[in-house]
């Protein structure tokens, strides 16, 4: 591989060991999170029976460490690529690396310890009326978990945006505001490419995440601490909406941002910062903030105007993605002879589930059909589609292709295959869920009826054949790691 | 809205999908290079971007025709005959006002307007029918009243389900509505 393809650029080799971690422990924590995954479709199918509190307590454990564990994997994939062109802090990169593992301590000490079992999405008030199943304590660890982990975000956040603010000279320049607003015609010669573009975006909607978060705790906690008696239950939901949804989302642009920079190995074609890329991704600051909406289409009470806002802001966001990210990547592969490999594989998996993910949630994101699939398994479905078969494999696909490039390891037919299984195996999986959801199969129900019996059955052989090929993955990496470690020092 | 017609709806754009992918991934091997592609590329995407937003408009306008919200549903079904006042606890439901309860009993094929709220925690209200399958739902919030609306056109024991995760026993929450 020549040294434009190759990651390390000869001074970044810091930068690839803190990305290396965030890659690693992220991965590391999905299998753990995966494997809660499974007790619950087992205890779903009648198989392994768990108490409904034990239920909850994973439920919420496993949302909450998949999206800390699959957003780190992302952020730390990314990071390497950016430390390619732009000047990373290690330092601030460790920082935020360990406050965001003191928060996942926090809500694993809330879940297993304290009890906690609101979901990951913490619903007001229900944190804090339980019913006598956890105490308060356990709901104050988990939003301080919360708290840390989006501290740890806003840091990586600003680094990013701090160098390619830096890079350029201006926040304008690092949006290529110029060139977008000329039509293409000015400020052509010094754009930032799609991956810096990405981290800027990402950057600016992850600050306004984190003070939406922000801004939702500050009355918890006074609640709490008694100082305001009662929370408004919709203001708090379109609190925790605007954070949760829009943050999931980052963690998918992060991981695309994975694409731009892989694809071009694999296929030998590059991809550029043309008008509408740069278009796509400055319509994306805005319109990221906008689908949030789409969870609360059966609070009747929220103002008209907002459903219709979160209609127009789903659909919407789903253009630019899928017209210049998802076609774009296909058109880089098109006739380009790509090379299979397991990370081209995976992203190819990815770009299509993606996709396919995305078909589920639009087809949710409108009312009527919200009407009969709102908290039903079709909406675990589609974003376990976007996860698995889009952000995780992405990542994964980048970290193999990080650890080959730093160990000078070669893949086998082995390799390729386990990519594919894990591609079938997460099909099926996700599958079984839309399909119950289609049957109406209630999502966050500890207890099954023997009607609902035989998704999770299914979907539990299609788990096994994913689990097959992770594990030849992680042990095929593992052998690497060591090699990998040593070889961001040139 | 039926589920399982949405079901088939993903299953068949699904298809079509891989079809493309297959097509996309079997270009392999025939090689050409980028400079052939890109300028069929950029009018592709602006197809695509006209294509997809008329799409999206056509959905807005369907939709439209069947809100679930309690202006829509009067507009198509008339001014609910029978109002049943609803209220979510941990963990069970009731019908009525809190001193003047009533059963939950509904006339088959009059609109009936169910006035849900929550007494704690937010709920979820959604009326399952004989066969399993949720024909309507709103959400049961504290402090907050959701108007549903909504004309039964089969008799029967319906089910009520919460939704809404709720606490531990969020999943045993259920009652019966009878429609005669
Ligand atoms: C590895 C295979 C996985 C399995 C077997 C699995 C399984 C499950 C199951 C059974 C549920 C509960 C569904 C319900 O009844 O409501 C669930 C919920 C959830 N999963 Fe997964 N999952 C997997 C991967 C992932 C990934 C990769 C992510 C994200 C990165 C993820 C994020 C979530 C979230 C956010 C919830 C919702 C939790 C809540 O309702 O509070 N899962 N998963
Ligand atoms: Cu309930
Ligand atoms: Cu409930």
């Amino acid at each position: 591989m020549n040294a434009e393809t190759n990651t390390f650029n000869g001074n970044n080799g810091g930068m690839l060991k803190v990305s290396l971690v965030y890659m690693v422990v992220g991965f590391v924590v999905f299998l753990l999170m995966g494997l809660l995954g499974l007790l619950m479709r087992l205890n779903h199918a009648g198989i392994f029976l768990l108490p409904s509190d034990w239920f909850y307590r994973i439920m919420t454990l496993h949302g909450s460490g998949m999206v800390a564990a699959s957003l780190l994997f992302s952020m730390g994939g990314f990071a390497a690529v950016l430390s390619k062109s732009v000047k990373l802090s290690p330092r601030i990169l460790w920082t935020a690396f360990f406050i965001y593992f003191l928060g996942a301590g926090f809500v694993i000490i809330a879940t297993l310890i304290g009890g906690f079992g609101a979901g990951w999405t913490v619903l007001h008030p229900l944190p804090y009326q339980s019913g006598g199943a956890w105490g308060l304590w356990a709901a104050i660890a988990m939003y301080l978990g919360y708290l840390f982990v989006a501290v740890g975000f806003l840091l990586y956040c600003l680094n990013m945006l701090y160098a390619v603010v830096v890079k350029y000279g201006g926040l304008g320049k690092a949006l290529a505001w110029e060139y977008l607003f000329s039509g293409g015609r000015k400020g052509g010669d010094n754009l930032p490419s799609p991956v810096e573009l990405v981290a800027a975006v990402v950057a600016i909607d992850g600050a306004i995440t984190v003070v939406a978060g922000a801004i939702l705790l500050i009355p918890m906690f006074a609640n709490a601490a008694g100082l305001i008696e009662v929370v408004d239950a919709l203001f708090a939901k379109n609190l925790l909406f605007l954070f949760g949804h829009t943050l999931v989302n980052l963690n998918i642009y992060l991981a695309a941002g994975l694409v731009y920079a892989i694809l071009p190995v694999y296929t030998n074609r590059k991809w550029e910062t043309k008008w509408p890329v740069a278009l796509a991704l400055n319509l994306v600051i805005i319109l990221v903030l906008l689908p949030y909406f789409h969870h609360l289409y059966q609070d009747f009470s929220q103002t008209f105007f907002l459903h219709v806002v979160g209609v127009i802001g789903s659909y919407g966001v789903a253009i630019p993605a899928f017209v210049v990210t998802i076609i774009g990547s296909m058109a880089l592969i098109y006739r380009s002879g790509m090379r299979w490999a397991v990370p081209s594989v995976l992203i190819a998996l990815g770009l299509w589930g993606w996709t396919f993910g995305g078909m589920g949630a639009l087809l949710d994101s409108t009312i009527p059909v919200n009407q009969v699939m709102h908290n039903t398994q079709w909406v675990v479905g589609h974003f376990h589609t976007y996860w698995l078969m889009g952000a995780v494999a992405f990542s994964l696909g980048y970290m193999y292709h990080l650890i080959n490039e730093l160990s000078h390891s070669e893949e086998s037919g082995t390799s390729r295959m386990a990519a594919w299984l894990y591609g079938l195996g997460s099909a099926g999986f996700v599958l079984m869920f839309f399909l119950s959801g289609a049957n109406s199969v209630p999502r966050r129900y500890a207890t099954y009826l023997p009607d609902w019996h035989t998704y999770p059955t299914v979907a539990v052989v299609f788990v096994l054949i994913l689990t097959v090929g992770l594990l030849i993955l992680t042990l095929e990496m593992l052998g690497r790691l060591k090699g990998a470690w040593q070889g961001t020092s040139g | 809205m039926d589920g399982m017609l949405i079901f088939w709806i993903l299953i068949v754009l699904g298809a079509l999908w891989t079809v493309i992918w297959l097509k996309v991934l079997g270009s392999k091997g025939d090689v050409v290079p980028y400079t052939d592609i890109a300028p069929k590329v950029s009018g592709l995407r602006k197809q695509l971007t006209y294509f997809l937003m008329v799409v999206g408009i056509v959905a807005i306008a369907l939709a439209w025709q069947s809100m679930p919200y309690a202006g829509f549903r009067t507009g198509v079904l008339g001014e609910p005959q029978q109002t049943i006042p609803v209220t979510g606890h941990q963990w069970y439901w009731t019908f009525g006002e809190e001193n003047n309860p009533v059963a939950p009993e509904i006339a088959v094929g009059v609109p009936v307007a169910f006035d849900v709220t929550s007494a704690d925690v937010n709920h979820g209200f959604a009326i399952y029918s004989p066969e399993g399958r949720i024909v309507t739902q709103t959400q049961s919030m504290p402090g907050y009243t959701n108007r549903l609306i909504y004309s039964f056109s089969e008799s029967g024991t319906y089910t009520i389900r919460c939704l809404e995760l709720c606490g531990v026993p969020h999943d045993v929450m259920t009652t019966q509505l009878v429609v005669k």
